[in-house]
């Protein structure tokens, strides 16, 4: 009976914490294109970031134009929503694109440690956008897309 | 008068025949119990839309099969390039530099690499491409996009069975 009630109870308390976040999602018109879009610009940000070790500056104007267009479909999984938050969510992403224009400007000048400061913006812009969405429909690290997740093959097959 | 009868008549010439196309008829009978390596596999696998993920990224075939595989780039966004590329395992690393050397007019893919077993050009936004390949020997071979930075998430397995 105790063992009953304490299980029940952990549901419920389970289920309260849950609800907020599932409410959140099912609120939005589009979750699945906004988990999507989410994830798509993480993919790039992340190709972007790729690009430091092997120094392949040359890329990151390239990358830069793919976090351009991997902005497009964000925007389109948020145009049904209010105005508030559509207005809310561009200007995160605004603040985004301009962060990955700066990579692109400052990938000529081959100076690492400036590189490397305008694509951790990136990254920082991007997780403010992340955080305007709920935790359900955010990318998160190592689980990106339907893939295996980043990192490569397992060591057997590396 | 009587009837003609017909008797074979077993020669040594002709036990010798036969005897010398026992080994020739077991020969074939033993390829036509393996029928991986006549069996024509078709395979069709995809960019993850947008993303940098295959789907499925687990294949399967017999070895010794006539592959016919089809990567389908399915983004309809962004301006990714890319490939499908089977390459022998514990090679990951060793091809991912190698194609980052070969650079982007050799479609990200270097010619002559023994560890490359089979690859598709490089395919843009709705491309697709089709490939024959013969199955290697039984096993997990990892296949991947070779254009640089894409592998680490966009990466799958072939699993070739022994039948």
């Amino acid at each position: 009976m105790i063992a009953t009630g304490k299980a029940s109870t952990w549901v419920i308390l389970g289920m309260a914490f849950c609800l907020p976040f599932a409410a959140a999602a099912a609120d939005l018109k589009s979750p699945e294109l906004v988990r999507n879009g989410l994830r798509t610009l993480a993919y790039v940000q992340d190709d972007m970031a790729r690009k430091l070790p092997t120094r392949s500056y040359s890329r990151l104007p390239h990358e830069n134009q793919e976090f351009q267009e991997a902005a497009v479909p964000m925007r389109e999984a948020v145009a049904a929503e209010p105005a508030a938050f559509r207005a809310k969510v561009d200007a995160q992403l605004k603040k985004a694109q301009a962060a990955a224009d700066a990579v692109a400007e400052v990938s000529s000048t081959g100076d690492e440690a400036r590189i490397t400061a305008a694509v951790q913006a990136v990254a920082g812009a991007l997780k403010s956008l992340d955080a305007l969405f709920p935790e359900a429909l955010r990318p998160v690290p190592g689980q990106l897309g339907a893939g295996p997740g980043r990192g490569g093959p397992p060591p057997e097959l590396r | 008068m009587g009837r003609a009868e017909f008797r074979p008549r077993l020669t040594r010439r002709t036990v010798l025949g036969v005897l010398a196309l026992v080994p020739a008829g077991l020969c074939a009978c033993a390829r036509r119990s393996s029928p991986a390596a006549t069996a024509a596999v078709d395979l069709l696998v995809e960019s993850d839309g947008d993303q940098l993920a295959f789907k499925p990224n687990t294949l399967s075939c017999p070895t010794g099969a006539r592959v016919r595989l089809t990567f389908r780039h399915t983004g309809r966004y962004v301006s990714f390039e890319h490939n499908w590329v089977l390459i022998l395992p514990h090679s990951f690393d060793a091809v991912n530099a190698a194609a980052l050397a070969a650079g982007e007019k050799q479609g990200w893919v270097p010619k002559g690499d023994t560890r490359i077993l089979a690859a598709t050009p490089l395919c843009g936004r709705g491309q697709q491409a089709t490939i024959e390949f013969v199955a290697p020997a039984p096993g997990d071979y990892p296949f991947i996009c070779s254009n640089p930075g894409h592998a680490e998430s966009m990466w799958g397995v072939l699993h070739v069975t022994a039948t």
